[in-house]
């Protein structure tokens, strides 16, 4: 998977592009609006991460030009400037979503991986790791071949995780996810679950599969 | 403030000049209708006293013939002495300065003219005397006769009884008056009166002119009070007591606004202090940590260590940036929500599933009483103000206490939620503050431990998009409650 990203600011580029060539991606950069055009149109990206704020030519004008050369590359727009107005623009030019600064990796690697998935893998139903087993249509989970019992949060908290393992999710993107709440909120009710269900899950036996990423977030992953 | 100083005059001065043309006017109005109705007045009082003069006369002369019943010779004398008489003692007394020209002539009963007085001036032959009946001894009848402009007369005819060798007989008496043409009495009153009228309007723009001026003085000194005032000096009152009751209410008023701004101004700078404050602990301890961890080589766990610090206190001023942003844009009046009509039990639900477990491990009992309320209203919102209150609620209630939801709707159909909780409760004097941001009542809180601070603002601006209102009641300090009063669709 090729990923440009278009971005001025020297570090944010630097970090984007060592986080995401860490997750497997093969990772371009260009530093102003033309040289981030340029590179659209002659080599073939999956994903374009598209600062609106460029020297040369501006994100808006690479979006509007990339679309009307009918370049269909998915773009992630970037930018400090959070209206609504914007993200309308945005997503009316033909981008694919948009993320506001400061933003969390973690979140820009899942939008990342959900844009590049849009419309080819269905769900997987059935998980293994180690020696756990998910099936998500009976909602069971075994772990050694003995049953864990799960409320269904718990269930849909794990699912979530074991879904993309290795992937690390925010406290903000779990809570959306799994209890609906669409804001960043500043309760510990996210760690008080995790730690509810690692109870369950991983407590009782000595490969952990639950990770605390500090002051990141929480990711499924068998790492003995 | 040179600009504004240049201003001052020129403003101030159409206005004293305003008033003093408006003044000269309406003293010119006045006077010349209150003049024109005293010439009228006079000219008219004039005219009836020229009339009982010549009345006077004649009846004069008739009680002559009744007592001396003699048409003799002393009559001449009679009439051209009491003439005479009349003019200098009667007229001169009662109009000074009025010449009177009373012209007699008496007839007998045929019509042939007995005796007349001298006449100095000519007198029209065409003049028509009333005419009396014979019989009528009492009557006299008078009437005026224009011939011209400047000539005026009363005419006036009455019947006298007499004797003559002791048998009765009348005779005619007429009697005529030339109102003196350019009587110098009205001449110099219409030169009285124009000068009045001239004098009053001048008097009256000037005075009109200095008293708007000086009414007008505070005014300026109002002006430059306000001109010395600024940003540092908001508390400044301008209102200084003794003034004009107009000028005082304009003071107070400009003082009342003076003292939002100062309210409003103090509360911004508070904020900028509190946010340059609440952004200095993190990059205190984001700078310290990075410079301790780089003055030596370090192991690979401590690296990461620091880092994994580091990133909650890069996470915490994400936070309070989202959350300030988020309050920059529920300010801006263009901020339109995305409203739907759905059941509060719902939401209900959700917020108490997601807080369930914390509670369960803090030993509160989260309960909730919908009413199978329905409500008009982003539904992300609301979840963000329940949740920011039961948040809030968790931090101050102990164990085995509780946080109970209920809404319902009030007489007119507003809904209300209620969010109480058996916490700790709020200091009364905190009330005020309690939804300024940064604002924390427990101030010797952990820093780790605290919210952002800007949970309860967040929650207000949130009702004020909704067009609805908060507020928060602390009974004796035995709990908190909380009232959000959202209006109905059709009001929104």
């Amino acid at each position: 998977m090729r990923i440009l990203i278009i971005e001025d600011e020297a570090k944010t580029a630097d970090f984007l592009s060592k986080g995401l060539k860490e997750n497997g991606f093969s990772v371009d950069t260009a530093n102003n609006g033309l040289d981030g055009l340029n590179a659209l149109e002659q080599n073939n990206y999956d994903l374009a991460i598209l600062d609106i704020m460029l020297p040369a030519l501006d994100g808006w004008s690479v979006l509007s030009v990339l679309r009307s050369k009918d370049i269909q590359t998915r773009v992630l727009l970037l930018t400090a400037r959070d209206s609504v107005e914007d993200r309308v623009k945005g997503l009316e030019l033909g981008a694919d979503d948009y993320l506001v600064k400061p933003f969390a990796f973690s979140e820009l690697l899942a939008r990342s991986r959900t844009l590049l998935r849009r419309g080819t893998a269905t769900e997987i139903q059935k998980i293994q790791c180690a020696d756990l087993e998910i099936d998500a249509i009976k909602h069971r989970v075994t772990r050694n071949n003995q049953r864990i019992d799960l409320t269904p949060k718990e269930f849909q908290l794990l699912l979530l995780l074991a879904r993309r393992p290795g992937e690390v999710f925010s406290r903000t993107v779990i809570a959306e996810q799994v209890w609906d709440m669409n804001f960043d909120s500043d309760t510990n009710v996210v760690d008080v679950a995790i730690r509810r269900l690692r109870n369950k899950v991983d407590d009782p036996f000595e490969n952990k599969l639950i990770h605390t990423i500090r002051g990141v977030g929480y990711a499924f992953e068998q790492r003995a | 403030m040179p600009l504004n100083n240049e201003h001052k005059p020129s403003s101030l001065q159409p206005l004293a000049r305003k008033l003093a043309l408006l003044y000269a006017t309406t003293t010119f109005s006045v006077l010349l209708i209150a003049s024109g109705l005293l010439y009228w007045s006079i000219l008219d009082h004039l005219q009836k006293e020229h009339q009982s003069l010549l009345a006077a006369k004649i009846i004069e002369l008739r009680q002559h013939f009744k007592d001396s019943s003699l048409l003799d010779k002393d009559l001449h004398d009679l009439i051209d002495a009491e003439h005479h008489h009349s003019e200098a003692s009667h007229s001169s007394a009662i109009h000074p300065g009025i010449p009177h020209h009373i012209f007699l002539r008496i007839f007998d009963e045929q019509g042939n003219l007995l005796i007349e007085s001298n006449s100095r001036q000519a007198i029209p032959k065409s003049l028509k005397y009333p005419v009396v009946a014979e019989q009528d001894t009492e009557l006299i009848a008078i009437i005026k006769t224009n011939i011209s402009h400047d000539q005026q007369f009363l005419l006036g005819t009455a019947w006298a009884a007499t004797e003559s060798d002791n048998s009765p007989r009348r005779l005619l008496i007429q009697g005529l008056l030339q109102l003196a043409p350019d009587e110098t009495l009205v001449t110099d009153y219409q030169h009285t009166l124009t000068a009045v009228l001239i004098f009053g309007v001048l008097a009256s723009a000037f005075t009109g002119f200095w008293v708007t001026r000086r009414g007008l003085r505070p005014l300026r000194q109002i002006t430059e009070t306000i001109q010395q005032i600024n940003v540092h000096q908001l508390n400044e009152q301008v209102n200084s007591g003794q003034w004009p009751k107009e000028i005082a209410l304009l003071a107070n008023a400009f003082d009342q606004m003076l003292a939002r701004l100062d309210q409003s101004f103090s509360r911004l700078s508070q904020f900028s202090a509190d946010l340059a404050h609440e952004l200095r602990t993190p990059v205190n301890n984001l700078m310290g940590s990075t410079e301790v961890a780089l003055s030596r080589d370090r192991s690979p766990e401590e690296y990461r260590d620091i880092l994994e610090s580091s990133m909650e206190e890069y996470a915490r001023i994400a936070r309070m940036i989202d959350e300030l942003l988020f309050l920059a844009r529920a300010e801006d009046p263009k901020t339109e929500i995305n409203a739907t009509v759905f059941t509060v039990e719902h939401e209900f639900e959700v917020i108490k599933e997601f807080y369930d477990m914390l509670a369960f491990e803090q030993q509160i009992d989260i309960t909730f009483n919908s009413n199978q309320v329905e409500l008009y209203a982003d539904r992300n919102l609301l979840r963000r103000v329940l949740s920011n209150l039961i948040s809030n609620a968790m931090r101050y209630t102990k164990a085995h206490g509780s946080i109970s939801l209920s809404a319902s709707y009030t007489p007119n159909q507003s809904i209300k939620i209620i969010v109480a909780d058996t916490g700790s409760g709020i200091v009364e004097e905190l009330l005020p503050h309690i939804f300024d941001r940064f604002f924390r009542a427990d101030k010797s809180r952990h820093y780790d431990n605290q919210g952002s601070g800007l949970g309860l603002a967040i929650v207000k601006s949130i009702m004020e998009l909704h067009g609805g209102q908060i507020s928060i009641y602390s009974p004796d300090q035995q709990g908190t409650q909380v009232e959000l009063l959202f209006p109905t669709k059709i009001e929104m």
